[in-house]
């Protein structure tokens, strides 16, 4: 039932693809988008300056967008296949990322997988500690924001490039 | 239209726009528009076409011309049908006939949220639309009466044909027809009779047009028509209508189960990978929710382990029995009977429990040994070594161990066990402390299974003896766990061993076993009693059929369906017969027959997502079962594969309509308008009414009052257990929830808050832990302080 959907949505997609990200459709797949997505220049998580001006660019990071079958009904499920540090994508090998639209309460059928990658790069460039899933990066980032960008530039370098 | 005022991340407080916009000349406008909290502005195309058109339309003009029959008949030509007549779907016959056979998302009016052509229209409260099946599905299967553009509930909406007419437009007169527990007004007769043909239980094979009683039926049908099964998973918990639903041989099935059924490329593919199993029980949950829900439940995770891995790789234990085996082996559990009973007295290190020690069972401590006993002896660091190899590699580092870990939440008393460094908080046992640990031992002396220290520190009096000196906690447990244990465990139970038979033969009960027993079954017996209001041929029956069970003449299977039939009742009581049934029954092999049977026959049964419509029309639904034909095969066609052919789609949304006979809703609804409303069949009547429709008429009709009634019957039958329940004492579930919390939030308070709490107020139930919890800053630092005072290194 959601196939319909799912891929009116990639048309609409590829029609309108947010700046810095890339989707890899499969059409075998096509309940699990593989979404590149470059860390936003204003965020903490754009590659370093030690780059020059003209290739720098944002970190890679790979994410994936499946839809459950019950979508449009229940919310897709966005996560982080490349590590990132920050405090609304878990910390551990699933890197899910829950809040906001993605919610089962909050998700309403009318939304659109654009709206939710762009709401990731809305949170890239500035996260929400106050709905963490991970409280310690949260706390990190509310408290010692010097030590938080650090650690997240770090990971970047280390798992994004 | 209204969708217009939504702003990105005030979705839901949005107040409809009374005045769509719709309808004025904004029509297309606002199609465009309507997405703008997606931030994509060009989707709805389907609206999108009255951009072009419809600017300058008269919502009423378009109305007319949509009734015009002479779009009908390309639709009629396709798909064979003639219904010129009935046929007034709007959106599409509206069209220039040559769109309508490459009629994609560009072309039809699309439904926004299957992005399927709508054929008719709902229309909410808040003046937003959908197409019926969307709205239909949304209120059925997902019981939500809630817009699902602003979230504004709808206590009633309308399925037109006028895809522009605003909801305040209609009046009573409009309606040919109402739901009232569906909350839907039907603007016309065919919309009824497609709405009802959907809600039925129609049987997922598309070329099978027959339409079953119930689940049970549909079951039945399936298995002895097509020799085909449905996945009794999906079936109770995937939000579909029944004809959605898939066959499987007995082969695919389990494949489905196991491996799930995805068809990659396919044009069904749905990335389904199969139902996740619970390890423990190898029972399948239907998704991942279900089984987290499970385990949360039914099993146990170690709190300290979860803080250390931030709960990333979710451990679960069996029960507390395997749980606590972890805390001995791995952590450090205070082996005090009371702690015991209080479960999940458990300490990060030996530190810690000594600490909890020391301030919680002080019994008989002088002075001094108190003193002695908050003695670290550096020299006897050695068996942590021995120890870290069980759990080393999950701590973080911190070599100082306890100052330091002692602030992070994480890591806290981990640390210094994790160190490879020798030296660090365990205790030679100083003289006092071997006083102390005497008389620990003397208070209840009992070889204990588990380590409480070290095994390096054996050569003195052993601690780990001293320790463990009460009752080890396997003998304990039942002594929280007072409610009976749920029946399919119980075979071990004593009182259920020493009882010979479900039927009364002995009579003068002589031993407390036996008592109990007989308790037990007079309850069954009062019980049977009751549903059958004391009518002793029935009563006969009953106890006829127990012995048939009871001497193999007759399945399970067969005595609760003669029970069902017996009883004449819900199956909510029916199953507490059952299970107290099942209880008194001394051979856990039949007893084990019974419940499974019992579970089998409720899996079938009930569960399943009620179907309002149809499942309040059964009786009515079988007569027509027979000749639904092909218009029902066409609906069913229309709502599975909407996602895939949309020429096909079309035309069978579009082909006629002979009406059936007013189902389900149409007594219904003449007879007790208002009787169910929708939200609450959801919750209170779901129960009941599902599995009525196994049976007659008859006994649906007679199932409501008298349920009833019998509540009132008996309100108190204190001994009845309560099946699921009875699985979790309170100790439990406070225990769970404090272990809960500390997994999370309060990392460290939690252990000491609670050990506070038990040396202050000595309250062994979970709540006082609770409150231990909250006032746990406090103490924490009284804790502390104690804490520091513990260590006199040299």
């Amino acid at each position: 039932m959601s196939t319909k959907r799912i891929m009116k949505e990639y048309g609409e997609c590829v029609a309108d693809t947010p700046e810095g990200m890339k989707i890899n459709f499969d059409e075998n797949k096509i309940t699990k988008w593989e979404v590149l997505l470059d860390g936003p220049d204003q965020s903490v998580y754009a590659l370093p300056e030690v780059l020059s001006v003209s290739v720098r660019q944002g970190g890679h990071f790979k994410l994936e967008i499946s839809f459950p079958p019950e979508y449009p009904f229940k919310p897709p499920v966005v996560s982080f296949k490349t590590k990132i540090y920050h405090p609304n994508v878990s910390n551990d090998d699933k890197g899910s990322m829950c809040l906001g639209l993605l919610r089962a309460e909050e998700w309403k059928p009318p939304n659109k997988v654009v709206a939710v990658l762009r709401l990731i790069q809305t949170l890239l460039i500035e996260p929400n500690p106050d709905d963490a899933i991970e409280p310690s990066i949260a706390n990190d980032y509310k408290e010692n924001y010097k030590e938080f960008e650090k650690t997240a530039k770090e990971w970047v370098k280390r798992y994004a490039k | 239209m209204a969708s217009v005022n939504e702003a990105p991340g005030a979705n839901t407080n949005n107040p409809p726009d009374p005045t769509s916009p719709r309808r004025g000349g904004g029509r297309g406008t606002g199609g465009a528009r309507r997405y703008n909290e997606d931030g994509s502005a060009n989707t709805f195309r389907g609206r999108g076409r009255g951009g072009s058109r419809g600017r300058g339309w008269g919502n009423r003009g378009e109305h007319h011309t949509n009734r015009n029959p002479g779009k009908a008949p390309v639709i009629a030509a396709e798909t064979g049908t003639s219904s010129e007549n009935l046929r007034r779907c709007p959106s599409v016959n509206s069209w220039p006939s040559k769109k309508q056979n490459d009629s994609d998302e560009s072309d039809g009016e699309v439904c926004f949220i299957c992005a399927s052509p709508v054929q008719y229209t709902c229309v909410a409260r808040c003046n937003h639309r959908t197409c019926h099946i969307c709205s239909l599905r949304l209120r059925a299967l997902y019981k939500s009466k809630s817009c699902a553009h602003c979230r504004t509930e709808s206590d009633y909406v309308i399925f037109t044909n006028d895809a522009t007419k605003n909801y305040d437009d209609f009046s009573a007169s409009d309606y040919h027809m109402t739901l009232n527990n569906l909350g839907i007004h039907f603007e016309a007769e065919e919309i009824f009779a497609d709405t009802r043909a959907i809600l039925r239980f129609n049987c997922p094979d598309s070329e099978c047009d027959i339409a079953c009683l119930g689940w049970p039926d549909l079951h039945r049908h399936v298995q002895y028509k097509h020799g085909k099964k449905m996945c009794d998973l999906c079936t109770r918990n995937k939000k579909v209508f029944t004809h959605e639903h898939v066959l499987f041989t007995p082969a695919d099935l389990k494949k489905h189960k196991r491996f799930g059924d995805d068809n990659p490329g396919a044009i069904d593919q749905t990335g389904f990978k199969g139902h996740p199993e619970c390890g423990f029980c190898t029972q399948r949950f239907y998704g991942d929710d279900e089984l987290y829900t499970h385990c949360r439940d039914k099993h146990e995770r170690c709190h300290i382990c979860d803080r250390h891995n931030d709960g990333r790789q979710q451990q679960y234990f069996a029960d507390y029995n395997a749980l606590e085996l972890h805390f001995r082996q791995d952590h450090f559990l205070c082996p005090d009977q009371e702690c015991l009973d209080k479960k999940f007295v458990v300490f990060e290190s030996e530190m810690d429990l000594k600490a909890h020690q020391i301030s919680t069972h002080p019994q008989g401590l002088s002075k001094d040994a108190l003193r002695d006993a908050r003695r670290v002896d550096m020299s006897a660091f050695q068996y942590r070594a021995s120890h870290e190899q069980e759990t080393g590699n999950m701590r973080g580092g911190g070599r100082d161990g306890r100052g330091r870990g002692r602030e992070g939440g994480r890591g806290r008393g981990r640390d210094p066990n994790a160190e490879p460094l020798p030296p660090s908080s365990a205790q030679p046992m100083s003289r006092a402390e071997l006083a102390y640990q005497r008389q620990m031992a003397i208070q209840g002396s009992q070889p204990g299974s588990g380590r409480a220290f070290g095994g390096q520190l054996t050569s003195a009096p052993t601690p780990t003896e001293a320790f463990a000196a009460r009752p080890p906690p396997s003998a304990s447990q039942p002594s929280t766990i007072t409610a009976p244990r749920p029946p399919a465990s119980a075979p071990s139970a004593a009182p259920e061993n020493a009882a010979p038979e479900a039927q009364p033969t002995t009579t003068a009960p002589r031993t407390p076993q036996e008592q109990a027993r007989l308790l037990r079954h007079n309850a069954v017996v009062e019980r049977a009693s009751n549903l059958l209001r004391n009518d002793q041929p029935k009563l006969a029956e009953f106890r006829s059929h127990i012995a048939a069970y009871r001497t193999s003449k007759i399945s399970a299977t067969q005595l609760i369906d003669d029970f069902f039939s017996l009883f004449d009742t819900s199956s909510a009581e029916l199953g507490k017969v059952i299970k107290e049934l099942a209880d008194i029954f001394e051979i856990p092999a039949k007893k084990d027959t019974l419940l499974k049977a019992w579970n089998d026959w409720k899996a079938i049964n009930e569960d399943y997502p009620s179907l309002p419509g149809a499942a309040a029309g059964l009786s009515l639904g079988s007569s027509i079962s027979g000749h639904g034909g092909s218009r029902v095969l066409k609906l069913k066609k229309a709502t599975a594969q909407s996602s895939q052919s949309a020429v096909s789609r079309q035309a069978s949304w579009s082909t006629a309509n002979h009406a059936f006979p007013p189902l389900s809703a149409g007594p219904r609804i003449g007879a007790k308008p208002g009787q169910t409303p929708w939200a609450s069949s959801s919750s209170a009547s779901t129960p009941r009414m599902s599995p009525q429709p196994s049976r007659a008429g008859s006994s649906a009709a007679l199932n409501k009052p008298k349920n009833t009634s019998l509540a009132d019957a008996f309100p108190a039958l204190p001994t009845a257990p309560k099946p699921t329940s009875t699985i979790f004492s309170p100790g439990y579930l406070g225990a769970g929830l404090r272990r809960d919390q500390s997994g999370r939030s309060t990392p460290s308070n939690n252990a000491w808050g609670a050990g506070g709490g038990v040396g202050a107020s000595n309250n062994a139930d979970g709540v006082a832990a609770e409150e231990a919890n909250g006032g746990g800053a406090g103490r924490k630092k009284g804790n502390k302080n104690k804490k520091q005072t513990l260590f006199h290194f040299g």
